[in-house]
């Protein structure tokens, strides 16, 4: 048997109305945020250590560097930066390792590990990562060559030892 | 148009008697409550504290709101062209259906590397059963899940809704499958805007 509801009131038809009249406006508002932020132009990333406050200082400009992209309170960029420093690396030959501390309002701790981050770490205290250069991923990898030049960007979930393609 | 006077009151077919609901609640929220403990518990490196049972049950209160706030706005969808949906009947039903979102999950988690059972899998969960790790960015995420068990929960969500407001079925259903389309779409563009203003991103 198909029962057949009572129909609402007057009232309440209209006022919902409004509501899904509401709901379609935040949709295509949001639509029209992502619109306008997937058609923006963004900064080729260069690495410029004048554009970020160092904290500690990188050894040598002379390699290869990785960076990778930290923010303090996320858990899997300090597990990422823990097991890339486990590795073995030898210092002569293999790139730089440094970090850049994003989304950071006020100046951050010193890492506990800078010593070892032959490649420097460095405070995007002006929003350069995320505004400029579009950037979202934390715990990604930022490969750059000796002059600065961006070479690949690697992904929080890829391995930088062997992964060739830009992931952005 | 229809005559008030000769109206029957709406029911919904898979709604139990009253005194079988605390029967039925606990299985839902143990099922979630073992879900989100189970994913907070992955979580690598995190805080003290943070998979404890307050944060998971703080997890199982907000699904159940969401669950919830999806009634609502369905009731609201129908309200607007004057028909009338159960609230907390149609809210029951979708908590018992939203069980098929832990078994997607489960299936999707257990989903071997290669294979069969990964077509299976793949077949049943969406594609998320393939990825492993992390989704392939906002809309893969947010469009990952459909499979077979995403559509059976729709096709009962349907059915519930149309046996609620005395509607047809395939009317209830064109209804479920334009919001989840769009639903959909408009996670997948939350994704991608706020990824990485978490710091879990």
């Amino acid at each position: 048997m198909t029962n057949v509801s009572p129909p609402v009131s007057a009232l309440q038809t209209v006022l919902n109305r409004v509501a899904l009249s509401l709901a379609i406006v935040i949709l295509v508002a949001i639509g029209g945020v992502w619109l306008r932020d997937r058609t923006r132009t963004w900064e080729k990333p260069v690495w410029q250590p004048s554009r970020f406050v160092v904290m500690s200082q990188a050894e040598s400009r002379a390699r290869p560097a990785w960076i990778i992209v930290v923010n303090p309170d996320c858990l899997h960029c300090r597990a990422r930066l823990a097991e890339l420093l486990r590795r073995e690396r030898d210092p002569a030959r293999a790139p730089a390792l440094g970090v850049l501390l994003v989304d950071v309002r006020s100046r951050p701790a010193p890492l506990d590990n800078a010593e070892r981050l032959d490649g420097g770490v460095w405070w995007d205290s002006t929003g350069v990562w995320r505004s400029h250069w579009g950037h979202r991923v934390y715990g990604e990898v930022l490969v750059f060559a000796p002059g600065g030049a961006l070479v690949r960007v690697v992904g929080p979930e890829a391995d930088p030892q062997t992964e060739t393609a830009a992931t952005r | 148009m229809i005559d008030a006077g000769k109206v029957e009151a709406p029911r919904i077919a898979l709604v139990p008697p009253w005194w079988a609901w605390p029967l039925l609640l606990p299985g839902p929220l143990l099922a979630w409550y073992t879900v989100i403990a189970d994913e907070l518990a992955r979580v690598p490196d995190a805080p003290a504290g943070f998979g404890s049972p307050a944060i998971a049950g703080a997890g199982v209160a907000a699904l159940v709101a969401g669950l919830v706030l999806e009634t609502l706005f369905y009731a609201m969808l129908w309200g607007a062209r004057g028909i009338r949906m159960p609230v907390l009947s149609s809210a029951l039903v979708l908590l018992q259906l939203s069980m098929l979102e832990t078994v997607g999950g489960a299936i999707a988690r257990h989903a071997p590397d290669a294979g069969h059972a990964l077509a299976w899998a793949v077949l049943l969960a969406g594609a998320r059963a393939a990825w492993g790790g992390g989704g392939p960015g906002g809309f893969g995420s947010a469009f990952g899940s459909l499979g077979v068990v995403t559509l059976v929960r729709m096709a009962l969500w349907s059915w519930a809704q149309s046996e609620g407001t005395g509607r047809r079925y395939r009317e209830a259903a064109a209804q479920v499958a334009v919001v989840w389309l769009a639903s959909h779409v408009v996670q997948g563009w939350l994704m991608e805007l706020m990824r990485g203003r978490s710091a879990m991103s």
